[in-house]
């Protein structure tokens, strides 16, 4: 036998594929899996967060920490006040079985929202510039037709989902956590006109049982419109558009239903910001 | 997030680098490969061709220890999500395994031959926990025949 050296013309032991477009092929394909999952987890936990009964929804979202800065920024005293506002009219006239928990944050953000598990947060700039109790019970009545109607729910799915997820694959602290809460504070800017007209009209509702009368109903739009056209494009702008809309929509109801005008209730003085308060925020 | 940047990062290092060290290697092989030709390897339990007579034999070994870089890695992560063949370790096998004989015939290059060839693989830092970079061991070890003077 002989021996002839020769090397092999080709190397069958290694593919030939290129290593960074497999990579990058089974990196999308992955990561689109999670994504879809993401998506589809989304949705069936939208859909059954929204058939959720109260209580259960408590449960969930008592272990819940929404990271809006109310445990350290709202200041008790007011707080105290708006919890008695709201828990009154809830007894008296909207009776949601929602046990609320109302906060006042110091803040110059003007706007109010609902969020799961019964919390009501209420930011300092809204109350400056409520003319009467009548206005802000109109606010308050207005969140709880948001609770009433589910819509604080609405949209948290896909959050929920991003947290578990994010906290499986990241650990717990992490960016998407933070990215979290502005974006489930995103989900309540995105309330469509449909919802917000429906809290409206619960809100207007609530507001004749309690005071008798619907005086005020509008006083928060109309001083909205008067900031907007003065061209201080608030926050509050994005999610509650339409200010006229809504003013006359409310107007319209009003006349419909027979609710009369009467005296408004003064605002009580606590829960504007005082000078001091201002003098500290710089 | 810091985690997320690291692997990113590691994986964009790992895929340079191990790129150049790769394509320096396999240049390095093909050279050696050319250079020890003229010395045949067999896996036959005895010697090719040789008449019995006054001849030398030696156990011969090489071993090369090859780590895995961090694109590999999470290129066969991924691959072992989806299946099919591991394509991200096989040069790395291949480059182990051609380095190990190339070592093994260093060791006599005057030898006319090393017959009953055998070669063993071990991965190493298996277990070293989740994470960490495995590498793997190739041994090549043969009987060298020498003609003695």
């Amino acid at each position: 036998m002989q021996y002839i050296p020769k090397l092999p013309e080709e190397n069958h032991n290694v593919s030939s594929s290129s290593p960074f477009k497999d990579f990058l092929i089974l990196l999308s394909g992955l990561l689109g899996i999670i994504f879809m999952a993401f998506l589809l987890l989304g949705f069936a936990v939208d859909w059954a967060v929204e058939k959720m009964d109260p209580r259960s929804e408590a449960r969930v979202f008592d272990s819940f920490t929404f990271d809006l800065g109310m445990e350290q920024d709202h200041d008790v005293r007011k707080s105290a006040i708006l919890q008695r506002m709201v828990d009154e009219l809830n007894k008296d006239c909207t009776r949601l079985p929602i046990k609320f928990k109302v906060y006042a944050i110091q803040d110059k953000m003007i706007n109010a929202m609902a969020l799961p598990g019964g919390t009501i947060l209420v930011f300092g700039g809204l109350l400056d510039i409520m003319e009467s109790e009548n206005a802000l019970m109109m606010v308050l009545g207005h969140e709880l037709g948001h609770f009433n109607n589910r819509d604080h729910l609405k949209g948290i799915g896909r959050a929920l989902v991003l947290i578990v997820l994010s906290n499986l694959l990241m650990g717990p602290n992490n960016m998407l956590n933070d990215w979290m809460s502005s974006s489930l504070t995103l989900s309540q800017m995105a309330y469509s006109r449909g919802q917000e007209s429906k809290a409206d009209k619960f809100g207007l509702k609530a507001l004749q049982c309690r005071y008798g009368h619907v005086s005020g109903s509008t006083q928060f739009f109309e001083t909205m419109s008067e900031k907007h056209q003065v061209g201080k494009l608030q926050k509050f702008f994005v999610s509650h558009p339409e200010d006229h809309d809504r003013i006359a929509k409310l107007k319209s109801l009003a006349s419909q239903k027979g609710y009369g005008a009467g005296n408004l209730t003064p605002l009580r003085e606590e829960l504007k910001t005082t000078h001091r308060a201002l003098l500290a925020e710089g | 997030m810091e985690n997320l940047i690291l692997v990113i990062v590691l994986t964009a290092v790992g895929f340079v680098t191990g790129k150049i060290a790769e394509n320096k290697h396999y240049t390095s092989i093909r050279e050696r490969e050319k250079a020890t030709l003229k010395l045949p390897i067999t896996n036959t339990r005895k010697p090719l061709g040789i008449a019995p007579g006054n001849v030398r034999l030696e156990l011969v070994t090489g071993s090369v220890v090859i780590s895995v870089d961090y694109f590999k890695m999470m290129l066969a992560g991924l691959q072992n999500v989806f299946g099919g063949h591991v394509t991200a370790y096989e040069s790395l096998i291949d480059r182990a395994r051609r380095e190990a004989i190339l070592r093994m015939k260093a060791q006599k290059p005057r030898a006319t031959q090393i017959f009953n060839v055998r070669i063993e693989t071990t991965s190493i830092s298996k277990n070293a926990g989740r994470g960490a970079v495995g590498s793997v061991e190739v041994l090549a070890y043969g009987t060298a025949l020498t003609k003695a003077n």
